[in-house]
């Protein structure tokens, strides 16, 4: 049975994820977000990490899923889609948050750099 | 383009579907082609896009893998957590079941133990199963193969990739670089280094151009020798060993990978000299051949070929496989013990699988309840699986610690009862051991608990509300009976066996041997007396309580041959007097002894009497015993009639008949017996006298020892002996084995009972409510009391009814290893019934009062 206790503060990667898939909206899946992760950032995101990651928050409940209908290019296999629930997007806030409040003051000497 | 789509491997795809799930997988599967159609579209596609889809899904795999682990461990946990506490929940249930697949571990852990260290564990020495000996003489001694014949098979027996000339002479009296000791020393040609895979750990071994070149005054020393009486000192290398008139230069010692002294006499000789076979067309042959057989040919074939190449029509060679030496006699029946233990572990089982049913009723409300809040079937499967085996790994807990008591109780009963037996005091609780007592505690664990799991998982959310009408209460209870009926057919096997070989040891042990063996004591050495035969008889007539002494040589002293040490010498009789349709030539055992060997060995004559030990007839007389009587003579009267004997060479007056004197003891095949004369002063060697007493020979063989100690052989070891110790000798493995299966019976008679008693005790605990409401409408105690036993005498029936014929289809797989008695005796099966019928309704007559005693009222409130 899960737990309905603050989940643990998001990794990095997750909260890549996590904002990919928010922006995504309804084509959210392994491939597009790794895709979106990599043409955004330019940092290289494998589709199995990204699937593995989903997973994790899915776990977490930070994300649901549910499968589409058949896709002939790939093969009549069905995507899996992901969504960011209201947990998810309540643990990208604090997460920014998190940022936001560490970066406050370090304006001048980010920008100098 | 439109490309094929690579197709996944198909293991691959089936163990991600289990991993994650089927849709999950298919996603994954959907996920990796669509990055494959546009790496292809970028012009970036792999090489090898097979390979490459492949290594998708491994990592995807991977990945997956990973990711559960975590869960998979927490899952254990839990699973793990249940399962101890539904053992806390019913402690008495647990210890209960614990305790019966204890004592079936127990009694299988102490079984392997002993048949592991005898039988099982391979000899030390490389492929020991390629190795045999082939007989130079033929069971009437005469020499088969010559030295001449020898050479010929080295050089053309094709079936063996090498052959050596050995043999072993034990009690020499050596003095090795100094040092006087009585010896094994081993003469063997140089090949049989090579052929043990022997190898120097000092110096160097002789090889076979040594033999060629004539250097053969050289000794090798025996590692363990080496060690023990020269302090393992390198020194001795150069020094001499002295034996009788030879001297031998010592030029290496074996290493130490030799050194393996439960096959001795294969490894551990203290001293090796070479043995070089002359090529001369010598007759005589004093040397013994083994051989390495090339791989796949069998002994059979080995003994075809050499009977081929010694030209020998008329005699096949006994080629026997050396390691069959060590254990062939106990093999068969040690593995029947093994599988006799196997079926009563199984019996232990089949009791705890019915007393976990038993359980899993009264638990069917906490699975409908588990189920109902999401446990899944897998999950409840699991847990009563965990749980049984969890029960077993306790149970061998228990039993392993019974058994390091056990083992020490078992060795030193096989050490007592057959100290001959090969690699006894190797028994001990070794790794093999708890390896093999560890994979019974799993088996069992899954075996007992495997069905009651089944069941506990099928629980239906009903059960919540009533368990007695439910079909899983039905098909439990079919279980039930199913497990009892199999542990009764199982306990009537083992008790068939374990009747049939007490019966067998009855009849062995009340065989009229045909000698008196009370107050008989045998002298017989080894070696030959230091002093003239006659006047060891005069030193032994004047010792108080010696009533006679007959001469004999001492091969054929019955009885006392076979249990301690001998040959046997025969011969071939045929009538002498040219009558038409005579019996054909009977082969006899030869004695020879002294006309008062029949009064001292107390073999009363049939029909005539013995010789005059003075006369001159007394070297053409024969005593013959009823069997060669019959079969040279039938009914016809013997006496006066000559006889042609081929050893001693002449024709025989028979002058009595004697009884058959089973001389091999009880057990052997009999052979018909003539007994001849012996000369006044018979040679020291070979000679043997038989003693008879007025008072027990407990008492007199010592005080004979001290009497005969410088007359007797140098020699540190017994040489007088007891005729009762030679018959225990002689039925040592038959007391043994029917003792050890009669542990077997006892156990599974004992656990068999436990079985009726708990299903008919749980039977009567969850039919309460019925038996008080029957009470109620007048049902009377005695009713009740009947019925509980009918239904026991239903199972014991139908128990009996698989058992027997079971018991008797097995039982002639072993009917060599019985004695006298048939595997199809009817006694046997009635008798066994009896007692398991008894001893059943025993069991079930507690249940029965219990249930009697129900009181409706308070039966009613529950």
């Amino acid at each position: 049975m899960q737990s309905h206790h603050r989940p643990a503060p998001l990794g990095e990667f997750e909260l890549l994820v996590l904002l990919s898939t928010l922006s995504l909206g309804d084509n959210a899946y392994p491939v597009s977000v790794a895709r979106d992760i990599e043409m955004r950032t330019g940092r290289k995101a494998s589709r199995a990490a990204v699937l593995i990651t989903l997973e994790r928050l899915e776990d977490k409940e930070l994300v649901r899923s549910r499968y589409g209908g058949p896709t002939p290019e790939r093969g009549g296999r069905p995507k899996r889609f992901f969504m960011v629930n209201k947990r998810g997007v309540h643990a990208v806030r604090e997460a920014l948050d998190r940022i936001a409040s560490l970066t406050a003051g370090l304006e001048a000497v980010l920008k100098s750099r | 383009m439109n490309e094929i789509a690579p197709s996944p491997f198909r293991p691959l795809l089936w163990l991600l579907r289990h991993v994650s799930s089927p849709a999950a997988a298919n996603a994954v599967v959907g996920d990796v082609l669509e990055e494959l159609t546009e790496q292809r579209a970028g012009g970036r596609g792999p090489r090898y896009p097979t390979l490459w889809v492949n290594l998708q899904i491994l990592r995807a795999l991977e990945l997956e893998m990973l990711a559960a682990l975590p869960r998979l461990v927490r899952s254990a946990g839990l699973i793990l957590r249940d399962a101890i506490r539904a053992m806390r929940a019913a402690p008495a249930h647990s210890v209960f079941v614990m305790l019966v697949l204890a004592a079936g571990i127990g009694v299988g852990t102490l079984t392997f133990s002993v048949v592991d260290a005898v039988v099982l564990k391979p000899l030390p020495i490389h492929r020991p199963e390629q190795l045999v000996s082939i007989p130079v003489r033929d069971q009437d001694f005469k020499v088969r193969i010559t030295p001449e014949i020898y050479w010929h098979l080295r050089e053309q027996l094709g079936s063996v990739e090498m052959l050596a000339a050995r043999i072993n002479l034990g009690g020499a009296m050596a003095t090795v670089a100094g040092v006087k000791s009585q010896v094994t020393v081993a003469h063997a040609s140089a090949d049989i280094f090579e052929m043990f895979r022997l190898s120097p750990g000092v110096g160097r071994l002789w090889t076979a151009d040594d033999e060629a070149r004539g250097n053969t005054d050289v000794a090798v020393l025996g590692y363990r020798f080496w060690r023990q009486q020269l302090g393992g000192d390198p020194a001795v290398l150069g020094s001499h060993v002295t034996i009788g008139k030879g001297t031998y230069t010592i030029i290496g010692v074996l290493s130490a990978a030799s050194d393996h002294p439960e096959v001795g006499d294969l490894t551990n000789a203290p001293v090796w000299i070479p043995m070089v076979v002359p090529r001369t067309s010598s007759q005589s042959s004093s040397f013994g051949i083994v051989a390495r057989m090339r791989p796949g040919v069998t002994p059979a074939q080995v003994a075809a070929d050499v009977q081929r190449l010694a030209g020998a029509s008329d005699w096949r060679p006994a080629v026997t496989r050396l390691h069959d030496g060590y254990f062939a006699r106990v093999r068969q029946w040690m593995l029947l013990a093994l599988a006799a233990a196997g079926l009563v572990v199984l019996v232990a089982c089949a009791n705890a699988a019915n007393l976990m049913l038993t359980r899993s009723a009264a638990r069917s409300q906490e699975m409908a309840i588990r189920a109902s809040l999401g446990a899944s079937r897998r999950q409840i499967v699991l847990a009563v699986l965990v749980e049984g085996l969890l029960l077993s790994l306790g149970a061998t807990a228990i039993s392993l610690l019974g058994c390091v008591i056990g083992v020490r109780v078992a060795k030193s009963a096989v050490l007592t009862a057959l100290p001959w037996m090969f690699r006894a005091s190797e028994i001990s609780l070794n790794g093999r051991v708890l390896a093999a007592a560890t994979a019974t505690a799993a088996l069992t664990g899954l075996l007992f608990s495997l069905v009651p799991a089944w069941h506990t998982s099928r629980a239906p959310l009903s059960s919540l509300l009533k368990d007695s009408d439910t079909p899983t209460a039905t098909g439990r209870r079919r279980w039930r009976s199913t497990f009892l009926t199999a542990e009764i057919a199982t306990v009537v096997v083992l008790v068939v066996v374990s009747w049939l070989f007490v019966a067998s040891l009855i009849h062995a042990t009340s065989v009229n041997l045909g000698i008196d063996r009370n107050n008989l004591v045998a002298v017989m050495p080894r070696l030959a007396f230091r002093a003239p035969v006659d006047e060891v008889r005069q030193r032994i007539e004047k010792v108080p309580g010696v009533s006679g002494v007959a001469l004999s040589r001492a091969s054929s002293l019955p009885l006392f041959g076979r249990a301690f040490h001998g040959a046997w010498w025969t011969t071939t009789l045929e009538r002498a007097e040219g009558a038409a349709g005579s019996a054909p030539p009977v082969a006899a055992l030869q004695y020879r002894v002294t006309p008062n060997y029949f009064a001292v060995a107390g073999v009363p004559f049939q029909r005539g009497g013995t010789w005059d030990a003075d006369s001159d007839a007394a070297g053409s007389v024969v005593v013959l015993d009823e069997l060669a009587v019959r079969a040279l003579f039938g009914d016809e009267d013997p006496i006066g009639r000559p006889v042609r004997a081929s050893e001693p060479a002449g024709v025989f007056t028979v002058v009595g008949t004697v009884p058959h004197v089973y001389a091999r003891g009880p057990e052997e095949a009999e052979q018909p017996a003539a007994y001849f004369n012996l000369k006044h002063e018979p040679a020291r060697m070979f000679a043997g006298l038989l003693v008879r007493t007025s008072r027990p020979p407990g008492e007199m063989a010592p005080i004979l020892s001290d009497v005969l100690r410088p007359v007797g052989p140098d020699l540190d070891e017994p040489f007088v002996f007891a005729g009762e110790d030679a018959v225990r000798r002689l039925t040592a493995t038959r007391r043994f084995n029917a003792a050890l299966m009669s542990v077997f019976g006892i156990v599974a008679m004992l656990l068999g009972a436990a079985g009726v008693y708990a299903t008919m005790a749980s039977v009567v605990a969850q039919q309460t409510r019925e038996i008080g409401v029957r009470v109620a409408l007048g049902a009377t105690p005695g009713r009740i009391q009947r019925g509980v036993l009918a239904m026991a005498c239903r199972h014991l029936l139908v128990g009996l009814g698989l058992g027997v014929p079971l018991a008797w289809w097995l039982s002639r797989g072993f009917a060599a290893l019985l004695f006298q008695v048939s595997p199809a005796d009817a006694s046997v099966y009635i008798g066994v019934c009896a007692l398991v019928s008894v001893v059943g309704c025993l069991a079930a007559w507690v249940p029965g009062r219990r249930a009697a005693r129900i009181d409706p009222l308070v039966s009613l409130r529950r």
